[in-house]
C-alpha cells in the first residue's frame, strides 16, 4: 500500500500506458472489421448495380490497402477470389479490379520481402 | 466678455471667472409688468450687490435689456432662469412643451450676445414627482432639447438647468455646467454633499445655484455663522461659484408677497443685515481661502522622450497659483530635445539619468525633492493653474490617516478627435473611488503624496518601467493603513495618444505592468488575471457594457429629500468574451475544429459575434467628449475594445510566464509523506496563532506572493509560490491547561486557473487528435499518456510547494521555540487536556 502511494504517479502513467496499448489493439481490430464491412458493401453494391456508390467504396478500400496486414490481405484475396474468375480480365467489375489491386499489393510486399532477404543473406 | 467653460471652471478671456453671486427676485411686477423693481431701484440694488464683492446676479425671469445694461454698468453678470410651467406635467401636454420651447427661444433671442449675460437656466427645480411621473429619460431629453434650442440661436452661450437634492438623479448631457440648489445647515453634511455633487459633475464646473439661511427661523447670528463657513466650504470643495439666496427679503412668489421668510442679506428696504458684511468679507477672499501653513511642494515630472508636450507642461507649471513649490524634471535618458527644452526653464531643476524606467526616475525626483509634499505629473500633461492649491487644500482638509491625493485628468480642448476616441476606449488612466472622498486608486499623471509616506514604503518599485507604479504605490500605502483622498478641482489636462499604434503600445505597457502587479499583489487580482477593485472606476469607457438600468431611490411616495441614482456596474464578466483567454480557448479552437466538423461553423460564428457585439455595444455606450465625435469615432472605439484586451492580455501573460515567482528560495526539507499537508506544534509560552501567522506571512513574502484572506474565506493565508499551484494554510489553536497550546496547521494545495486551463486544453487536444487521426493510425492512442504525465508534473509541483511551505513553518516555529509534534504525540498531548481537566 505504501509502495502504491509513494509511486502513485508512476503507476498511473504505467496504467494509462497499458490502457493506451489496449486501445491501439482495439483500434486495429476495429479498423480491420471496418475494412471487411466495406469490402462486403462493395460486393453487394456491385451485385445490385449501384455503380456510383460502389466506385466510391472501391476507392476507399484501395486507399486503405497499404495499412492492412498481410493476413488481412490474404483474407481479402480469399473472399474476392471466390467471386471472380482470376484468369479472365473483367475490367467492368469493381470486385475483380479490387481483387487484382489486393493481389498486386501482396505481390509488391513479397518482392520487397525477397529483396530484403537477399540483402540480409549477402550481408551475412 | 463671454464666459466659457474649461475643465471644472469658467474663464473670461485669459482669467478664471469665479461666480460670486446673489439671487435677485422675483419681485412684485413693476409698472412694465416685469418681475423686477423700478429701474432706479435696480440701479441702487446693483450698486449694493457690487459693493458686496459679488460679480453675478441670478434672476428668475427673463431680464429686459435695460436690466442687463445696468448690470454691465456695475460689472455684474446675469444668470437668467427662463420661466415656463415646469411645475406641471409638461410632457403630457404638447401645448406646454411648445410654450417651453418658445419661452427658451424668445429669451435667448431677446438677450442674444449681450455681454452681461452669463448663462441661461432652461429649468429650475422640476419636481421629483413630475420627473417620476413623466420618466427620467424623457425629462432629460426634453431638457437637452431646450438647451439645443438655446444653442441653435446662440451657439456659444452657456446653458444649464438647475436641480436640487430631490432630483439629484436628473442629469443633462448638453448642460455646460451643473447647478444645484442646496440648503444644508451642518458643515460636515454640506461639504460631503458638495463632494458627491462634484462626482456627478465629472469634468464640468459645479455651481451652487442657491444656498441661504432664514434670519427669522435661525436667527441672524446663526445665519452669519453658517454663511461664514458655507462660502468658504463651497470654494474649498472646488466649486466654480456660489449664488447666495438672496440679496433681499423682498420676495414675491405665486402671486403673493412673501412676508414670513428672511433669507435676504438686506431687509425689504435694502438695509444691510449683519450677514451682508460676513458675505462681503468672504466674497472678497473667495475663491482662494488661505491654506493653513502651506507646505512646500515638489512637482516631479519624469520624462522619457516627451519633448513633444514637455514645453506646454513646464509652461503650465511655471504659473501655478501656489506660494511655495519647486519643479523637478527627471530626464530618464531621453534622446529627443527634452534636455534643450528643460534648459529654457531656468527655474526648473533638471536631474538626468540613463534610461532606467519610470519608477526609478520618480524615485530620483523624490530624492531631489525638498518639499514636504511630492506631486507627480507627466510630460504629456498640462496642469491647471490652481492644481496644487486644490490638491494641498483637499489633502489638508482630508485630515489624519491620508497619505496622498489625486485628481482628474481631462482631455485638453485642443486635442484631436482620435485622442478623444482613445479617451473613450478601455484602459485609460482613471481614478477609483471607495467613497465620495476616499480613493482606492489615483492616476500617476495627477497625484501627490507626503514625502514621509513615500519614504515609509521606500518609494516607487523600480520593477515598473513604463506603468503600474502608481497602482503599486496606492496599494502599498493602503496596505500600510493609509488612505488616499481625491480632489475634484485639482486637475490636469492630459494629452492622449493621438495614434492607434501608440495607444496599443501604451496598452501593451499596461499589460506588462499588470503582469508584474499580479505577482506583487495577488490578492488584488482574480483567477483570470483581472484586477479586483473594491471601489468604483470612473472612466469614460466604463470598462465594459452596461446591461442594467440605473436604480433611482425616490423614497416612500417619492418624497425622498435626496433622491440618488445608483448607477449599475458594467458587466465585467461578460467582457471576458473579448479577452485573449477567450479567443485562445474558445474562438480559435472552434474555428480549427470547423475544418473537420463543418457542423460547428454556426457555433464558431456565434463565438466571434459575441465579442464583436459586446465591443460594438461598449462603443455605443462610451462617452465621447462634446464636439470631438466624428463619424468614425464609435467604430474606432469598437475596434479598440476588440483589440485592446488581446494586446494587453498577451503582454500580461508573457510577463507572468517569464517572471513567475520561484519557490526555490524557500527552505526545503524532505518530509515524510503525511507531514507535507498537516503538522502540529506544541508550545508552553503565550505566543498566539495570529502573531505566528503574521511572522509567517512576512517571511514568505520575501520569496513569493502571499495573500492574506480578507475574512470571507475559510483559510488564513494563500501562498502562490508557483505558477501551477497555490497553497492554502488553515490553522487552529487547541487551548490546553496551564497556558499550553497546540497549533495545528493544514496546507491545502490546489491547481491554479492556469494549470486547470492547461490540463483541460491538453485533454481537449488529445481527444481531438485521437478522434481525427486514430482511425488511420491507431498509435495515436498513445497520446493519452501525456495526460498522466501532466498530472504528475502538476501534483509533484504541489508536493514540492508543500514541502517548502512546511519547512518554512517549521523554521519559524523553531525560532519561536515551538516543538513539532507527530500525529501520535499530538494525540497524547490532546489526551493531557482531559487529564488536566
Amino acid at each position: 500500500m505504501r509502495f502504491a502511494r509513494r509511486n502513485r504517479f508512476a503507476l498511473m502513467v504505467v496504467g494509462v500506458l497499458l490502457i493506451a496499448n489496449a486501445l491501439v489493439l482495439r483500434q486495429y481490430r476495429l479498423n480491420a472489421s471496418a475494412h471487411r464491412e466495406l469490402r462486403e458493401d462493395l460486393i453487394v453494391l456491385s451485385e445490385k448495380g449501384h455503380s456510383k456508390e460502389a466506385e466510391w467504396t472501391y476507392q476507399k478500400l484501395v486507399q486503405a490497402l497499404p495499412g492492412l496486414t498481410d493476413e488481412a490481405l490474404l483474407d481479402e484475396i480469399a473472399r474476392t477470389g471466390a467471386l471472380v474468375d482470376e484468369k479472365t480480365p473483367q475490367l467492368n467489375s469493381l470486385v475483380w479490379k479490387y481483387h487484382w489491386a489486393v493481389k498486386r499489393n501482396l505481390e509488391k510486399r513479397s518482392e520487397q520481402r525477397v529483396a530484403r532477404a537477399i540483402k540480409r543473406a549477402e550481408r551475412e | 466678455m463671454a464666459v466659457r467653460v474649461e475643465g471644472k471652471f469658467f474663464w473670461a478671456a485669459d482669467k478664471k471667472f469665479c461666480l460670486k453671486g446673489v439671487t435677485y427676485g422675483p419681485f412684485a411686477p413693476n409698472e412694465e409688468g416685469a418681475h423686477f423693481p423700478a429701474r432706479e431701484q435696480v440701479r441702487r440694488d446693483f450698486a449694493q450687490i457690487a459693493a458686496l464683492n459679488a460679480n453675478l446676479v441670478r434672476v428668475y425671469d427673463v431680464a429686459p435689456v435695460w436690466l442687463l445694461d445696468t448690470a454691465k454698468e456695475h460689472g455684474l453678470k446675469v444668470w437668467m432662469d427662463i420661466p415656463w410651467q415646469n411645475h406641471r406635467c409638461f410632457l403630457d401636454s404638447e401645448k406646454l412643451m411648445d410654450e417651453a420651447r418658445r419661452a427658451v427661444g424668445e429669451a435667448v433671442a431677446g438677450t442674444k450676445e449681450h455681454p452681461a449675460v452669463f448663462a441661461y437656466s432652461v429649468a429650475n427645480e422640476i419636481s421629483a414627482e413630475i420627473v417620476r411621473w413623466s420618466g427620467t429619460k424623457r425629462v432629460q431629453r426634453f431638457i437637452d432639447e431646450l438647451i439645443g434650442i438655446a444653442k441653435s440661436i446662440q451657439p456659444d452661450c452657456l446653458c444649464t438647468f438647475t436641480s436640487y437634492p430631490p432630483t439629484e438623479f436628473l442629469t443633462s448631457e448638453k448642460a455646460d455646467f451643473l447647478a444645484f440648489n442646496v440648503y444644508l445647515h451642518d458643515r460636515g453634511a454640506f461639504e460631503k454633499y458638495l463632494q458627491r455633487l462634484q462626482h456627478l459633475a465629472e469634468g464640468r464646473p459645479m455651481v451652487l445655484a442657491e444656498f441661504g439661511i432664514d434670519s427669522l427661523r435661525e436667527g441672524e447670528e446663526r445665519k452669519c455663522e453658517i454663511l461664514h463657513w458655507a462660502v468658504e466650504s463651497a470654494f474649498r470643495c472646488g466649486l466654480a461659484g456660489t449664488v447666495l439666496f438672496s440679496y433681499t427679503d423682498d420676495w414675491f412668489r405665486g402671486g403673493f408677497q412673501i412676508e414670513d421668510w428672511g433669507f435676504g442679506l438686506t431687509t425689504r428696504k435694502r438695509t444691510p443685515k449683519d450677514a451682508y458684511a460676513v458675505v462681503q468679507n468672504r466674497y472678497r477672499e473667495a475663491p482662494y481661502f488661505e491654506l493653513a501653513k502651506p507646505p512646500k511642494v515638489s512637482v516631479v515630472v519624469a520624462t522619457y522622450n516627451g519633448g513633444r508636450t514637455l514645453e506646454a507642461c513646464l509652461e503650465s507649471l511655471r504659473g501655478l497659483n501656489y506660494p511655495d513649490y519647486e519643479v523637478i524634471v527627471v530626464d530618464d535618458g531621453s534622446t529627443d530635445n527634452t534636455a534643450e527644452i528643460t534648459k529654457r526653464f531656468s527655474e526648473v531643476q533638471c536631474v538626468t539619468q540613463t534610461n532606467q524606467g519610470l519608477s526609478a526616475a520618480r524615485n530620483r525626483g523624490i530624492a531631489a525633492a525638498s518639499g514636504e509634499i511630492v506631486a507627480f505629473t507627466d510630460s504629456d500633461c498640462r496642469a491647471d493653474r490652481d492644481w496644487l492649491y486644490y490638491l494641498v487644500s483637499d489633502l489638508q482638509r482630508a485630515g489624519e490617516g491620508f497619505a496622498g491625493i489625486g485628481g482628474h485628468n481631462f482631455l485638453p480642448p485642443e486635442d484631436s478627435a482620435i485622442a478623444a476616441a482613445v479617451l473613450a476606449s478601455p484602459g485609460g488612466p482613471s481614478h477609483v473611488m471607495l467613497t465620495d472622498t476616499e480613493a482606492e486608486h489615483i492616476p500617476g499623471c495627477n497625484m501627490a503624496f507626503y514625502k514621509w509616506a513615500l519614504a515609509e514604503i521606500q518609494g516607487f518599485d523600480p520593477v515598473f518601467h513604463a506603468a503600474g507604479d502608481d497602482v503599486d504605490v496606492c496599494w502599498r500605502l493602503q496596505d500600510h493603513g493609509y488612505k488616499l483622498a481625491f480632489s475634484p478641482a485639482g486637475f490636469v489636462w492630459h494629452y492622449r495618444r493621438s495614434r492607434v499604434r501608440e495607444y496599443l503600445r501604451q496598452q501593451s505597457g499596461y499589460g506588462e505592468a499588470e503582469g508584474l502587479l499580479t505577482q506583487k499583489h495577488p490578492d488584488r487580482f482574480n483567477a483570470f488575471g483581472g484586477s479586483v477593485w473594491k471601489g468604483r472606476i470612473y472612466s469614460r469607457a466604463l470598462g465594459g457594457v452596461l446591461l442594467q438600468k440605473p436604480i433611482i431611490y425616490h423614497g416612500v411616495f417619492a418624497t425622498g429629500f435626496f433622491q440618488c441614482l445608483y448607477a449599475p456596474q458594467p458587466a465585467l464578466p461578460l467582457m471576458m468574451c473579448t479577452s485573449l483567454g477567450y479567443h485562445s480557448c474558445v474562438t480559435v479552437p472552434l474555428l480549427m475544429a470547423t475544418v473537420y466538423f463543418p457542423i460547428l461553423l454556426p457555433l464558431a460564428i456565434a463565438c466571434i459575434a459575441m465579442p464583436t457585439g459586446l465591443a460594438t455595444l461598449a462603443a455605443i455606450q462610451a462617452k465621447i467628449p462634446k464636439g470631438k465625435q466624428r463619424i468614425w469615432s464609435r467604430p474606432l472605439i469598437a475596434l479598440m475594445f476588440l483589440i485592446q484586451p488581446i494586446v494587453r492580455g498577451w503582454t500580461r501573460i508573457k510577463v507572468r510566464l517569464v517572471t513567475s515567482a520561484a519557490a526555490t528560495n524557500l527552505p526545503y526539507y524532505q518530509l515524510p509523506e503525511q507531514e507535507k499537508r498537516a503538522c502540529a506544534f506544541w508550545t508552553q509560552d503565550g505566543l498566539d496563532r495570529c502573531t505566528f501567522l503574521r511572522a509567517l506571512v512576512a517571511r514568505l513574502q520575501k520569496h513569493c506572493p502571499v495573500r492574506v484572506d480578507h475574512g470571507w474565506g475559510e483559510h488564513d493565508v494563500e501562498i502562490s509560490a508557483s505558477p501551477w499551484n497555490r497553497l492554502r494554510l488553515v490553522t487552529v489553536t487547541e487551548d490546553l491547561a496551564q497556558q499550553r497550546r497546540m497549533y495545528r496547521c493544514r496546507l491545502e494545495g490546489s491547481w491554479t486557473a492556469r494549470t486547470k486551463a492547461l490540463f483541460l486544453l491538453t485533454t481537449a487536444a488529445v481527444a481531438g487528435a485521437i478522434n481525427v487521426l486514430a482511425e488511420t493510425n491507431p498509435w495515436w492512442w498513445m497520446l493519452l499518456v501525456a495526460l498522466p504525465f501532466l498530472y504528475w508534473f502538476a501534483e509533484d509541483d504541489k508536493l514540492q510547494l508543500q514541502q517548502h511551505a512546511m519547512a518554512t513553518m517549521e523554521e519559524l516555529a523553531a525560532e519561536s521555540k515551538w516543538s513539532r509534534v507527530t500525529e501520535s504525540e499530538s494525540g497524547k498531548i490532546a489526551g493531557m487536556r482531559t487529564a488536566d481537566q
